[in-house]
């Protein structure tokens, strides 16, 4: 433990301040977090709005459309030749905006219909694979006796397998065989039904072991580079 | 406070702001008396380390940070545990970001641990930040077959194929390992489904607490390995303590918060017990305390 050295730093002061402000609701709802929590969402949609302009916006949109313009920000850089098809999402843009305009507002699904039918396209071959076909092979794929690289038999490997594999059917058996009023039918439903909670249980656990590694991260920000403390 | 009634006991009637108050004041005093717990790499952690220490010096690595401070404090250790074991190998690491946040944080890495512990290396030769890019798994899939398509240069300007780090570099096959530090979407998810089966790609990953869950089906066949939360950092920090004395720090940041960790999971455990034993003794007749 060291001793107090506070910090002179004014973004550290702000920081904890902010800090303390936002751990104050643990008490009660009060105007000071109400502060820090509107000054994060104001903050926070101010930074996505400028760096989406300048990381979107600008580079694949303004600059294609209108070739000169990279030297606003680059006066060094050679202008690049106009691309036309850049047209194409200045427009959807545009459409998507048409919200804001009631008697223009069905415009605007134009845009939203494209978005959502081209993610869906691209989308839904890579979970197939990867969270489907991957998974039923990964669970069953080398059955349940694993071998060691020198051909004996791996008991470890081979009950975790066998225990993984059996969980997986008693969950799926318990979601096809559960009783429209939620009565669980059978044995091996149930089995289903236990491996569920546990999977939740350790979710819940993992939950909590994050939170408590940011309530670590800000007491040792507080301590170490504010208080100097640690 | 909740209204309280004589006749309930003394657990039904705690104000459960007593119990946050115990959970801070114990993370507090762990923070400040520092204990520290013996840690070494788990089955999901070691296959990471061994990929860096089996790759040929000069191989690049490519890690993506994929957060943003609110989820800091658990992943930057990972990013910094790999940063020491990349330049200590002198495997040349280039940083990227899926989130516009990933910026900062390589900056906090370049500022904070490589300027500090490795004043030798070199911007360009040991390490390179190419930066945000907008697209999220969309950019990722591109990347397969080529960086220079999606990144023309790097963060500060330099076109890609004038950085001696990237040399080699074509698409991300070409890098030893990928590695996703990841708080969100986008993020280890889409590297998973985007890259690593998509393309093949050897990939890793680090992921907070919360989403860990969901990540470990996919090891060991879509994720060679996987630091989960604060203790796969600590597991990785482990590793290279043992490989490395003397080489890097005694003591690194996620051992460091796990002493905290471990004390404040000892006082929930308490509170669960406590809570359950009262219930238990209150369904057999009797009044819990």
């Amino acid at each position: 433990m060291n001793g107090w050295s506070v910090s002179t730093s004014l973004e550290v002061w702000v920081g904890a301040l902010l800090t303390l402000m936002v751990f104050s609701f643990l008490w009660r709802d009060n105007p000071f977090y109400k502060f820090a929590e509107h000054l994060f969402v104001g903050v926070s949609a101010a930074y996505w709005m400028v760096v989406g302009f300048w990381t979107t916006l600008w580079p694949r949109v303004v600059v294609p459309l209108v070739p000169g313009a990279v030297k606003v920000v680059s006066p060094e850089a050679e202008a690049g030749p106009f691309d036309p098809l850049a047209l194409l999402p200045a427009l959807l843009g545009l459409l998507m905006l048409c919200r804001m305009v009631p008697r223009l507002s069905g415009l605007a699904r134009w845009p939203t219909a494209f978005v959502l039918g081209t993610t869906a396209g691209y989308t839904v071959v890579r979970y197939v694979r990867s969270d489907f076909l991957n998974q039923i092979r990964a669970a069953v794929g080398e059955g349940v006796l694993l071998r060691t690289p020198d051909g004996r038999l791996d008991t470890a490997e081979s009950v975790a397998a066998a225990a993984t594999l059996l969980g997986t059917l008693a969950c799926l058996h318990y979601f096809m065989n559960t009783r429209r009023e939620g009565r669980v039918s059978s044995p091996f439903a149930r089995l289903g039904l236990l491996v569920l909670m546990i999977t939740f249980g350790a979710s819940f656990g993992s939950a909590v072991m994050a939170r408590i590694s940011l309530l670590v991260g800000r007491l040792q920000e507080l301590m170490g580079s504010w208080l100097g403390l640690i | 406070m909740n209204a309280s009634s004589g006749a309930e006991p003394f657990l039904e009637r705690l104000d459960r702001r007593w119990i946050f108050l115990t959970l801070a004041l114990s993370v507090i005093a762990a923070l400040l008396y520092e204990p520290v717990f013996p840690d070494r790499p788990g089955e999901l952690v070691r296959p990471i380390f061994d990929r860096l220490e089996s790759l040929a010096p000069g191989t690049p690595v490519l890690v993506s940070l994929d957060y943003s401070p609110s989820s800091a404090p658990e992943l930057e250790p990972m990013a910094e545990a790999l940063t020491r074991h990349a330049l200590l190998r002198g495997l040349p690491l280039c940083y990227l970001s899926l989130w516009p946040t990933g910026n900062n944080m390589a900056e906090r890495l370049e500022s904070d641990l490589i300027a500090t512990e490795h004043p030798e290396a070199v911007y360009g030769r040991d390490w390179v930040t190419l930066g945000f890019q907008a697209g999220g798994e969309l950019l990722a899939h591109a990347m397969i077959d080529s960086l220079g398509s999606r990144f023309l240069t790097d963060s500060r300007g330099t076109p890609l194929k004038e950085i001696p780090a990237l040399a080699h570099v074509v698409g991300l096959g070409d890098f030893g390992l990928v590695v996703s530090l990841s708080a969100g979407t986008p993020g280890l998810k889409e590297w998973v489904l985007y890259v690593g089966d998509a393309g093949g790609i050897p990939l890793a990953g680090g992921c907070t607490g919360v989403g860990a869950p969901q990540f470990f089906p996919y090891y060991p066949r879509q994720l060679m390995g996987l630091m989960a939360a604060l203790k796969g950092a600590a597991e990785y920090e482990a590793a290279l303590a043992r490989v490395y004395p003397g080489q890097v720090p005694e003591v690194m940041r996620a051992t460091r918060g796990m002493g905290p960790q471990a004390v404040a999971h000892l006082v929930i455990v308490g509170f669960i017990l406590l809570g359950n034993g009262a219930l238990l003794r209150r369904r057999s007749g009797g009044s819990a305390p």
